[in-house]
């Protein structure tokens, strides 16, 4: 552990390292405050710019600017009451009355503080937990990650947006597409139609680009609207920031609280980030001496998805590291990184790698601490950008979004399939169909063949019977029975009401 | 909204049933080759067939459909402009189409002379400047066939 330490701090204090970190940053907090352009848009858009890059440069460059694309989404929750994403969505409860008060500052300050410290604290539960993951890697077999990927594909099929069945095809499908171009196990072909590109199958990149990046475009372009617009006052005061800083430090107990909740809502794969922030924000108001006050502009109410939702990325990182299985959709496009990169995360990796992984865990927690400082001063400055109109916006964005295609893998027919998922991804986004479901599906897809062929030749059928695998798929059963039954009572009380 | 959700499982159903016969009667595949996208794809019609049969029960309870047209002229004609920076980039290459599609995109709505030709300069820096010479990515860059 020490060795790897030493040699994780040895890689990644390089200054080059640090540099890329420090023009990382500034894109996550940029992608932040954009609303809807979530961390996964900027993964999708940043992955092309890795490809040739060592892969502890690569990595640092995709963590750092994606782990602080909450921190910058903050901003806009609190001035404008426009989450900068979804996981941002429980700090507007509270930022923006609070910025509506007037007191704008206060809740940034407090935002930034818990987001920063949020991360570390994440970081250091990571770390804390890698060496005790080894024995428990080890008990996890070719079913047992075959159920376990799956599992992940459920939960973040029926839990995502609502409505299960919708998420659990959106899932299948994801996992139907990664099965076109070459088998894995025999180096087949399937359904290439002639094509020489489909032999290796749909990339990453143009499905990440077109089903998060080209719907964001549409609502910009079709709206023509600034993504803000009103007349709140975005003026921050120093004292009020210098004061949300020492709230946070003040009320430790629900910064250490909701950083607990974050991490362990971000190590359950396929759980995603947005429920961490919203579980944490329930935590608080049930824990708070004065629960009337949330909704209204309780800094707790700001404090607690805040941090939250930095420590989970912390969290995300086990079993995305550990078991090669995405912590959440956007863990999945980093899995794609690493692949891309050359690094298999998965039951060998923390064996071979566990420098990276110290590495990648000091690049979270140095990232959000870099983030907070950077985005002080910048604040009124950034707000200026969701008031640029939709008609300007969302065309510079096609064109990064054209750019990033063609350049993942230098082909103009990636630019193509950017279109061809970009109207699926918009279909889906009308229709409540969980683009992350499909994403995760399609990740994960060649990872659950390969581990299930391997589950049939070596335990034939009844591989289900192993203990882990049976408490597996009774919780996979779980996963779709209980959102079913959920959704089934919420439209008998519908009909009825 | 119903009836294009019908439609859509419909077609997410029909494209993986498609493929598994393209796969069975066309390729010739043997059963080790399709086990696996036979499992994927089935599991994928059973869930559609049980969201066929929601959707059915929601039409029966009267739930209305008059919402699918809410919004949809503005996306299809942004869609209509995204998919004209498809043959623009394919005609006219990267470095010309794109910095050109800004200019024309953001004259005709509404933008003056001169934001329109600074954005399209903008690009044209990003294009050139920052993905074919500093990324020496392999853009095309001129006009197709020159």
């Amino acid at each position: 552990m020490l060795d790897a330490l030493i040699l994780a701090s040895q890689q990644f204090l390089q200054p080059s390292v640090l540099l890329l970190m420090v023009v990382a940053v500034p894109i996550g907090l940029l992608f932040g405050v954009l609303p809807g352009v979530s961390g996964l848009t900027a993964l999708a858009i940043l992955i092309p710019v890795i490809y040739g890059m060592e892969p502890v440069h690569g990595l640092t460059f995709l963590l750092a600017a994606h782990a602080v694309v909450t921190t910058g989404g903050s901003v806009t929750s609190i001035l404008l009451g426009i989450p900068g994403s979804t996981l941002n969505a429980a700090t507007v409860m509270d930022g923006h009355p609070l910025s509506r008060q007037g007191k704008a500052g206060y809740a940034i300050g407090a935002a930034l503080t818990a987001s920063a410290l949020g991360g570390v604290i994440g970081v250091i539960v990571l770390v804390v937990l890698l060496p005790f993951l080894q024995p428990i890697i080890e008990a996890f077999g070719s079913p047992e990650v075959f159920f376990l990927a799956v599992f992940g594909i459920v939960f973040i099929g029926a839990l995502g947006e609502g409505q299960p069945l919708k998420g659990l095809m959106a899932g299948g499908l994801g996992v139907f597409l990664s099965t076109f171009g070459y088998q894995g196990t025999t180096g087949v072909p399937r359904f290439w139609l002639d094509s020489d590109y489909l032999l290796d199958g749909f990339r990453l990149v143009p499905i990440g680009l077109g089903l998060f990046a080209v719907p964001q475009i549409i609502a910009l372009m079709s709206t023509g609207k600034p993504i803000a617009s009103g007349g709140q006052n975005h003026d921050v005061s120093w004292a009020q920031v210098g004061e949300g800083i020492k709230t946070v430090v003040r009320r430790w107990r629900l910064l250490l609280g909701s950083s607990a909740i974050g991490t362990f809502v971000g190590i359950v794969p396929g759980v995603g980030g947005d429920t961490a922030s919203f579980v944490s924000y329930g935590w608080a108001k049930q824990t708070s001496k004065n629960p009337d006050e949330f909704g209204k502009g309780a800094i707790a109410g700001v404090i607690a998805p805040e941090a939250s939702n930095n420590a989970k990325e912390g969290g995300s990182l086990v079993p995305t590291l550990a078991f090669g299985i995405p912590g959440s959709v956007a863990m999945a496009m980093l899995f794609g990184a690493f692949l891309i990169l050359g690094l298999e995360p998965g039951p060998y990796f923390l064996r071979d790698h566990m420098d990276i992984a110290l590495g990648l865990a000091f690049v979270v927690a140095a990232a959000n601490l870099i983030a907070a400082i950077m985005i002080l001063p910048a604040v009124s400055h950034i707000s200026l950008l969701t008031r640029v109109p939709g008609h300007v916006l969302g065309p510079l964005l096609l064109v990064l979004v054209v750019l990033g295609a063609y350049a993942s893998a230098n082909n103009p027919v990636d630019v193509l399939f950017v279109f061809v998922f970009g109207a699926l991804g918009f279909v889906m986004t009308r229709l409540g169909f969980s683009r992350p479901a499909l994403m995760l599906g399609f990740v994960l897809g060649s990872m659950i063949e390969t581990y299930f062929e391997i589950s049939l030749d070596a335990y034939g059928p009844w591989f289900v019977t192993r203990p882990i695998s049976a408490l597996l798929f009774v919780l996979i059963l779980a996963g779709i029975a209980v959102p079913m039954a959920r959704q089934m009572r919420r439209r008998k009380d519908h009909d009825h009401g | 909204m119903i009836t294009v959700d019908r439609t859509f499982t419909l077609g997410v159903m029909a494209f993986v049933l498609d493929f598994l016969a393209i796969g069975v009667w066309h390729y010739d595949y043997g059963w080790t080759i399709l086990r696996f996208p036979v499992l994927a794809g089935v599991t994928v019609c059973l869930i559609g067939i049980g969201n066929l049969a929601m959707t059915a029960r929601i039409m029966h309870a009267g739930d209305s459909d008059d919402t699918v047209q809410t919004g949809l002229r503005p996306a299809i004609s942004a869609m209509a402009w995204i998919g004209a920076a498809l043959p623009m980039v394919l005609l006219l290459g990267y470095v010309i189409g794109l910095p050109l599609y800004i200019f024309i995109y953001l004259k005709s709505h509404g933008q003056g002379w001169r934001v329109s030709a600074v954005l399209a300069a903008v690009t044209f820096v990003v294009v050139y400047g920052g993905f074919v010479t500093l990324l020496a990515i392999p853009l095309q860059v001129l006009p197709m066939g020159l």
